[in-house]
């Protein structure tokens, strides 16, 4: 992909974000319930008081109006005050993006090694027993909930052995590498395993495709291994058409694995996720979705750009 | 057959699949041939007749399913079937070179032409970088691609099919082998190009000395690149010759059926293409007898009730035809 074309996708993306944030936008204020909820039953709090409150927050205006508003401030870079701390959401979701990245990041590499090696092996031996054996472990982390995976990691590792923390990043007052090191590893494996599931079943299906082609014949008419054919010409030409799936599974990681921060009480994007609900803190709400969004944007990106490095056909298209 | 010790003897080889059904297929019912250095010999046939299987079973490139009996002798290797597939990885590519019928999709779309010719030759060659690359230069340029040195970075998908079919051609060769097998090389090209890369073949045979097994369905091109062919049919070969002497007459009505159906040109009276009648025999139940015995206007008897032996016509020449001596 030339250095024009990559131009002209981020500035499509420009107008798909701002769609994006009105639906966003629309959906989050028509959910039931508002950010003042709270102090409706607490008697020490005045109607009078919550109308100001109101007022302030410009929760009177029409939804427009309050779009507008919000609009033009996220494009100046503020992205408001939240409702339930009082603090800047870029601040918010900035302190949780560090976190959230290293989880997802150690879950994404540790998936991706994962389902390169348990695909190619099985593509390699389709049909036999290794690949049924695979077939039937991914099957199964597609199945379990992630939610129930990470209590059963979480008991039998932290509870019952005592090898590792059982939540948290770190240890207060304690905290090294090794440290986020152990902390990092339950939660990580938990989205790792339920990546790596579904990534696998792409890589074989693609390595399955590719090894019928013809150029994989050329190659072992070169006298080349197996293990040669199947790294440097199938594997390339396989994991190409995964990349958009596993782009996507990327973004979800990044935007926050709600369940398993939850669970782990990692305080990434997925946990202020959840504490934003829980508070109806719109501006947060609003910063989180956003950023998840323009996730799911720039990873689709991320994707055309790796196939291109990985196929030069897809380069001047 | 030929005076000169065969550099590839190929005696008794069979091919059976196993079938969905539990069953087995037989795709090759026993093929004898022989490869002398410097000559070129034909296997023609119609699609499905077992030429390819037979090739791929010497370079022992069949799928799993395949179970292959029988003998390839590689001369000072020995029987190629009894390999380790380490010591067979070192015989193909290397002894042995193949070329395949489709250049539009068997080069490697992610590397550079360059690439996949420099790995043939670190496989069999070895050598330094410099010298790995000075080999894939020299071998774009044998094969008369112009600008080799630009070229070995192309991608395949940015050259023509004759010049995929020349890259392909020059990464079989650059590793020097003694055996060049070509499946079909040229029926994926248009005419020019097709007469082109037979020329070009022709020529690095002649300079090298190697032995050509050359695949095809295609008798003009039989006429004109090669020694001495084999026709198949249904698994067998039905009838072996010079070249010469199977256009001069042929003893196997197949044969003879194929040869009728080549155009000809009007003037010589006859304006209606002939055709064989029937159908090729479905591999999956084959006739007791004679192949070829359901589409034989010379059927007898006896073709039916039996295999039939192939009878040396000459010294050189056999046919797998009752009646032979008739045609």
């Amino acid at each position: 992909m030339s250095a024009r074309l990559l131009l002209g996708r981020l500035a499509a993306a420009v107008p798909l974000l701002l769609g994006i944030s009105l639906i966003l936008f629309a959906v989050v204020h028509l959910a039931p319930g508002g950010p003042l909820d709270v102090y409706a039953d607490n008697p020490s709090v005045t109607p009078a008081a919550l109308e100001r409150l109101a007022e302030a927050y410009g929760l009177k205006e029409p939804l427009p109006v309050q779009y507008a508003m919000w609009l033009k401030a996220t494009v100046a870079g503020d992205w408001g005050y939240s409702i339930r701390t009082g603090r800047p959401v870029l601040t918010e979701v900035a302190e949780r993006l560090g976190p959230t990245l290293m989880l997802a990041g150690a879950a994404a590499a540790l998936a991706f090694v994962l389902a390169v090696a348990l695909g190619t092996l099985a593509a390699a031996r389709a049909g036999r027993w290794v690949d049924r054996v695979i077939d039937a472990l991914t099957l199964g982390g597609l199945s379990l909930p992630s939610f129930w995976l990470a209590l059963v990691l979480q008991y039998a590792f932290a509870v019952r052995l005592g090898w590792l923390p059982s939540a948290g990043m770190e240890t207060i007052g304690a905290s090294s590498f090794g440290d986020r090191l152990a902390h990092l590893a339950l939660p990580a494996t938990v989205l790792a395993i339920v990546n790596a599931a579904s990534w696998t079943r792409y890589i074989r299906a693609g390595m399955i495709d590719v090894l019928s082609r013809d150029y994989i014949r050329t190659a072992y008419a070169k006298g080349m291994s197996e293990r040669t054919v199947l790294l440097r010409h199938g594997l390339r030409n396989a994991i190409v058409p995964a990349i958009s799936v596993i782009a996507l599974d990327l973004a979800g990681l990044v935007s926050g694995a709600v369940i398993t921060e939850a669970v782990f009480a990692w305080p990434g994007i997925g946990s202020l996720f959840v504490q934003s609900m829980d508070g109806r803190d719109y501006p947060v709400l609003m910063g989180v979705l956003l950023m998840g969004s323009a996730a799911v944007v720039l990873a689709n990106i991320m994707a055309d750009l790796v196939q291109a490095v990985l196929d030069p056909r897809l380069r001047d298209g | 057959m030929s005076a000169a010790a065969p550099i590839l003897d190929v005696r008794g080889l069979t091919v059976d699949f196993a079938a969905a059904d539990g069953g087995t297929i037989r795709a090759l019912h026993g093929i004898d041939l022989t490869l002398t250095p410097g000559e070129t010999f034909a296997l023609v046939g119609e699609s499905g007749s077992g030429k390819s299987v037979t090739n791929l079973a010497i370079m022992g490139l069949l799928a799993r399913n395949a179970r292959v009996g029988g003998e390839v002798r590689l001369e000072g290797v020995g029987d190629l079937l009894a390999l380790s597939s380490r010591a067979m990885g070192a015989v193909r590519g290397g002894q042995i070179a193949m070329i395949f019928q489709e250049p539009m999709t068997c080069l490697n779309p992610v590397q550079t032409v360059g690439a996949q010719i420099g790995e043939a030759v670190r496989r069999h060659r070895g050598g330094s970088r410099a010298q790995v690359q000075a080999a894939v230069i020299e071998a774009l340029a044998e094969v008369e691609i112009p600008d080799p040195e630009r070229r070995a970075r192309a991608y395949p998908h940015e050259l023509s099919g004759g010049m995929r079919q020349r890259v392909v051609i020059a990464m079989a060769l650059a590793c020097q082998p003694r055996i060049l097998i070509a499946d079909e090389p040229t029926t994926a090209l248009d005419v020019t190009v097709q007469a082109q890369i037979l020329r070009l073949l022709a020529r690095l045979r002649r300079e090298r000395g190697m032995a050509v097994l050359f695949i095809t369905h295609s008798l003009a091109v039989v006429a004109e690149i090669a020694d001495r062919v084999a026709v198949m049919y249904g698994g067998r070969i039905v009838e072996q010759a010079r070249t010469a002497e199977l256009f001069g007459h042929t003893r196997h009505p197949y044969t003879r059926g194929l040869l009728e159906s080549l155009p000809v040109p009007a003037a010589r009276g006859e304006r209606r293409l002939r055709t064989m009648p029937g159908q090729v025999i479905d591999i999956t139940r084959p006739p007791p007898g004679c192949a070829f015995g359901p589409r034989c206007a010379l059927r007898i008897e006896p073709c039916d009730e039996a295999p039939i032996p192939f009878f040396p016509v000459t010294p050189d020449r056999a046919s797998r035809c009752l009646r032979w001596a008739e045609l």
